[in-house]
């Protein structure tokens, strides 16, 4: 159980823990059917080898890779001393049983399409009893890049992860590509809309009603670039009597007149996902992420489509100095990222862009994502030709070389493999041909289904608070989706419209979802996602807000508070914590992103900063800029004490200011 | 998991019971067992096994769901008292006697899954604060004095706190359940 000894009332009720534990905490009973039929099969003296290199037990029954070890065993193999002689032994017989089990198997067996991405095993034998393992995953399948708005076909339909897919036994439906292949905006949008009514009957839950056109629009203008309208937008918007006016409005924000705001707002979020756990000192972290920043701030400007941004970060090559010939705003990240032992990156792409939490597999099989740990060293080996060099602090070079060094992994056996370059599903990569490793991979990444569903999640879930699953970056067979279907509708038309990112945002915000008010009621109780159900979006979750005014956040300041970044945690219980903040870690990139200050503000804070103005204009900027007021005498009073506790630095005391006038309600 | 299922194998003169159908109709139960007994994850994965090898090695014949739903629990028992022993803890067998039967009462042969449905809806009946605390403790995995804090009351008092909301659930669960 998860309690511990220094909490006795937890030991009070067993019976209602281990439930509490397996209800809140997800320690749910683990599939173990597998383990215990080949541990069975041993005792009974079966003398079937090792599943992972075993051609004979694909054609037997097509059972995925597992680990015969008790977890105690498997607790020893790590960290105690083990023979040698019985593990060679082992692997002789493997080897001998593995060749006649190959040459039987393709004199007689014929491999079906769907089970064809063959890779080596540990011993070097294909392992294509891993291939049925990876198809059932699904969100690491590998169809085929199709054109936008090309038919699909059965051979690039992609798979439906297990988790998107609870009647996977059953024949499967009409692709739901060729369903929704190319729809309209209205159409896409009444989509959503559909998939969410449907949902709120299944769940006897009566969403709130729609918000007034105020709220919206406040909303909107939020969400969008930032910060809330002008008061002469707002007048705007209220004067227009068109039906569409919505509409109109949002494909104003999404326009040439915004297209700056935009583009800061968007951008700032990107790198913020990104780099959430950068791998580099906090000295030079500001440096890249305002890098990364920019670089996608050019792409959204560009209106690159978000498959190619994505596309050229992964392969990026050259110097993140823009003072050099070579320089490319997108090495940024791997300046950030790049850890010496290739780790910390191949777990975070794989978590970040395809939704995929390998780093379990790192020591041994990932039983719970279905993911063989030589897969983990696989992926990870693709980044063993990158090297980054550091001309100084914050400003570097990223190379590809050629490399012949080979990866090698200690399996929990206490046997060492060797890994070749691959993708999470098995598709391996060559050296050598005309292209990296890295644009392989990153051409392989974008066009997976895995990237377009983990795409979708996170702006659904930067739109609404809540994504399709919790945490958002976590799309693996154990976690439920609470809209599959709406999932994968919105993963297919994103891919349809060409990876169009402002599309994308314009479905979500004039959805349902979007325009709902945040009251709970009766009928919408049971939508409560901060209590770790997943999220119905039957109300608007509000941002957490974190002051009740803008007085209230330039008195907290004022007392000699600093900001921290806030957790999960915080934004549930908004309403317990205002005033106390705690330094504590955030679960991840989108729980830090309500809290943290947008690109576009901290450019204001230095550049108003560096124009000596006197602090009292300083804070009317400030205040003008974020809410299109001046300050009160009173606020004024606060923001003085902050700017003398800043020390003259007056880039600081902004920033901070202008942190809590975002953050209040 | 559907309960109440025929294990034996399709032909109906066989008597022998199929181990792969075994294994996945009844493994949930056994694991939400163990669990309450006292077993960490790893150790309830580790005793679901060994329960299943134990069974599967002997001939074994099915009377019924609930039937061999107790045997295996009975099995279950006996090899956590045995790595208990093994591990040189005390066990309070009369401690353990009364999980075992608290766990009898509560559930029948459908391996817990009504237990945690009724959880589920009971939880809905908690106030904000007493689900909060839940919530921080069991899926955040903080500490009491990080609950006390977060909710603004002293360290006794989110123990008080938590303590009702279970005793309330506790009381909510035998209530739906009896």
């Amino acid at each position: 159980m998860t309690t511990s000894d220094d909490n006795p009332e937890f030991h009070a009720d067993p019976v209602l823990d281990a439930c509490l534990d397996e209800l809140l905490g997800g320690i749910s009973p683990p599939e173990l059917s597998a383990q215990i039929l080949s541990r069975l099969e041993d005792k009974n003296g079966n003398s079937r080898q090792h599943p992972d290199d075993s051609l004979a037990s694909f054609s037997e029954n097509l059972r995925p890779r597992i680990n015969t070890q008790s977890s105690a065993d498997r607790r020893t193999s790590r960290h105690g001393s083990k023979s040698l002689i019985p593990g060679w032994t082992v692997t002789s017989l493997v080897c001998v049983v593995g060749l006649i089990a190959m040459v039987a198997m393709l004199s007689t067996f014929k491999p079906q399409p769907e089970l064809t991405p063959i890779v080596e095993s540990s011993s070097g034998n294909a392992d294509t009893s891993q291939s049925t393992t990876d198809n059932s995953v699904g969100p690491i399948s590998t169809p085929p890049r199709e054109e936008p708005g090309e038919p699909p076909t059965q051979t690039n339909r992609p798979t439906t992860p297990s988790s998107l897919d609870p009647a996977q036994a059953k024949p499967s439906p009409p692709s739901v590509e060729s369903r929704l292949a190319s729809l309209t905006d209205e159409e896409m949008i009444a989509n959503i809309d559909q998939q969410l009514q449907r949902h709120w009957s299944l769940a006897g839950v009566t969403p709130t009603n729609a918000v007034s056109d105020q709220v919206w629009c406040d909303r909107v203008y939020r969400q969008l670039i930032g910060r809330p309208p002008h008061s002469r937008e707002a007048a705007n918007f209220f004067k227009n009597q068109a039906e569409d006016k919505r509409e109109q409005l949002v494909d104003e924000l999404l326009g040439p007149n915004h297209a700056e705001a935009f583009a800061d707002f968007w951008s700032t979020q990107w790198s913020n996902w990104l780099l959430s756990q950068p791998m580099v000192r906090p000295k030079e972290r500001r440096v890249f992420r305002v890098g990364l920043a920019k670089y996608f701030s050019d792409a959204l400007m560009q209106r690159q489509a978000f498959d190619e941004t994505y596309a050229h970060l992964l392969s990026a090559t050259g110097s993140n100095d823009p003072n050099r010939d070579d320089f490319d705003a997108a090495t940024n990240f791997w300046l950030a990222m790049l850890d010496s032992d290739r780790i910390d990156i191949t777990a975070q792409i794989c978590r970040q862009m395809m939704g995929q939490r390998i780093r379990c597999a790192q020591c041994h099989d990932d039983q719970q994502n279905r993911i063989p740990q030589k897969r983990f060293w696989q992926v990870s080996a693709v980044f063993r030709n990158v090297d980054t060099e550091r001309f100084r602090v914050g400003r570097g070079r990223v190379t590809d070389h050629a490399s012949t060094q080979k990866v090698q992994y200690e399996s929990p056996e206490g046997n060492w493999h060797d890994a070749q370059p691959a993708a999470v599903d098995g598709t391996r990569f060559e050296e050598g041909t005309n292209t990296t490793l890295r644009r392989q991979f990153a051409d392989w990444v974008v066009g997976s289904v895995a990237f377009r569903r983990a795409s979708i999640n996170r702006v659904w879930a930067n739109l609404l608070r809540y994504g399709f699953t919790f945490p958002i970056d976590d799309l693996g067979p154990h976690h439920p989706v609470s809209h599959p279907e709406l999932v994968e509708s919105l993963s297919t038309q994103f891919a349809a419209a060409n990876f169009d990112f402002r599309r994308l945002v314009k479905w979500v915000v004039l959805s349902k979802a979007f325009d709902r008010t945040s009251v709970i009621t009766a009928g919408n109780a049971k939508d409560f996602p901060d209590g770790g159900s997943v999220a119905l979006f039957t109300r608007f979750y509000e941002r957490p807000s974190i002051f009740g005014s803008a007085v209230e956040g330039l008195m907290w300041l004022a007392s000699g508070e600093t900001p921290q970044v806030t957790n999960s945690l915080d934004i549930a219980n908004q309403s317990l914590i205002q005033g106390l903040r705690r330094e504590t870690e955030a679960s991840d990139g989108a729980s830090k992103m309500g809290q943290l200050l947008p690109m576009s503000h901290l450019r204001i804070a230095s550049s108003l900063a560096n124009r000596q103005l006197p602090p009292a204009q300083l804070l009317n900027h400030a205040f003008l800029v974020t809410l299109d007021r001046m300050p009160t005498d009173e606020e004024r009073q606060r923001a003085d004490t902050i700017f003398r506790s800043a020390n003259g630095n007056q880039a600081v005391a902004l920033e901070r200011i202008f942190w809590a006038l975002l953050n209040r309600q | 998991m559907n309960k109440g299922r025929d294990l034996t194998n399709c032909d109906a003169t066989s008597s022998a019971v199929d181990p792969a159908r075994l294994i996945d109709e009844y493994q949930a139960g056994v694991w939400r067992y163990l669990r309450v007994l006292g077993c960490d994850a790893a150790e309830a994965d580790d005793l679901t096994q060994d329960t299943f090898l134990a069974v599967l090695q002997k001939p074994f014949e099915v009377y019924g769901p609930a039937a061999t739903a107790a045997y295996l629990r009975k099995v279950a028992f006996n090899r956590f008292i045995s790595a208990r022993r093994r591990a040189g803890k005390v066990i309070l067998m009369e401690q353990v006697e009364e999980i075992d039967q608290a766990w009898n009462r509560l559930v029948s042969d459908d391996h817990g899954e009504l237990l945690l449905e009724t959880l589920n809806s009971c939880l809905d009946q908690l106030t904000d604060r007493a689900r909060a605390s839940l919530v921080m403790r069991f899926r955040d995995r903080l500490p009491r004095t990080q609950i006390a804090e977060a909710l603004q009351i002293t360290e006794h008092g989110a123990k008080n706190l938590m303590q009702r909301a279970k005793k309330q659930l506790r009381a909510c669960i035998e209530g739906k359940l009896s």
